[in-house]
């Protein structure tokens, strides 16, 4: 079983060839993370705000016991929510690297895309950035059309989409003087 | 019989907290095998790890607090004094 993507600390990933670097790895712009990281702030206010409105009246009645057990499941699941929004977070990912684009995508635990593109395909690049905090933080989409009927690449939300497009373009020029027929000339390690 | 009387003699709490345990953990561990599986790098390892050591903590802490309180009494204070028999309203209809 290959498990060195498991314990390498370099920009690895299950089923990367050993001739090939990454150039790019790419999540959604930290704001889009932030945001939600602050509505989780927000509910983690929520249990103080309502000890301190019926904490008194919970004494009184003798269920503050209860209400620390009801408040201890709650932070549980706000744990857990809070992680589950990270992890769906860091596994919508594009990845670069100097032979292909691979485009991974993550709809809940059990709904996973995974595309993949060599960079001798890609026809052109076309950077969207609408509205005014994508253009202020500067992040937008990315979407590359590749040749034939084949379904364009659609980056989402990412940081630096103009920078990301020039290297995608320079990574595509320096791979087809490589690779002139197409052919791969590199042999896995 | 028997299983019913086994069954019977389980109380609602006990029932709860295995409940809570066996949800919890089998969530938990779709969020620690998809971070270390598909995650890249070592930023993933790490939250992986976070997330698990944060869950044991309040996995206990849950479970502390669980041992102080009577959940059944609670609950049974709970609806004597605070939950009244819904009174639905008579409609009377003439044939």
């Amino acid at each position: 079983m290959k498990l060195e993507y498991l314990l390498t600390t370099e920009n690895t990933f299950e089923g990367k060839h050993s001739y090939e670097n990454v150039k790019l790895l790419l999540y959604r712009h930290w704001f889009i993370l932030v945001e939600k990281l602050i509505a989780f702030l927000f509910f983690a206010s929520l249990p103080g705000i309502l000890y301190i409105v019926v904490g008194s009246y919970l004494e009184g009645l003798g269920l503050t016991e209860l209400f620390w057990f009801l408040v201890s499941i709650y932070v549980l699941v706000w744990w857990y929510g809070l992680f589950y929004t990270i992890t769906m977070y860091l596994l919508d990912t594009w990845i670069v690297t100097d032979h292909r684009i691979i485009d991974s995508e993550q709809q809940g635990f059990f709904r996973r895309t995974v595309s993949e593109l060599n960079l001798l395909k890609i026809q052109d690049i076309t950077v969207r950035i609408r509205g005014p905090i994508p253009t202020f933080f500067d992040f937008g989409e990315l979407i590359i059309q590749t040749a034939g009927t084949q379904e364009r690449f659609h980056f989402k939300q990412i940081p630096n989409p103009r920078a990301v497009k020039d290297t995608i373009m320079e990574m595509h020029n320096e791979y087809m003087k490589i690779h002139k027929d197409g052919r791969e000339v590199h042999k896995e390690l | 019989m028997a299983t019913v009387a086994l069954f019977g003699n389980i109380p609602f709490s006990t029932v709860f907290a295995v409940f809570l345990l066996l949800v919890y953990w089998t969530q938990a561990f779709f969020i620690l095998y998809h971070l270390i599986r598909f995650g890249i790098g070592i930023a993933p390892k790490i939250l992986a790890l976070t997330f698990f050591l944060g869950s044991v903590v309040l996995f206990i802490t849950t479970f502390a607090s669980y041992t102080q309180v009577n959940l059944s009494k609670s609950l049974e204070r709970f609806n004597g004094e605070y939950i009244r028999p819904l009174e639905l309203p008579t409609v009377r209809i003439k044939l």
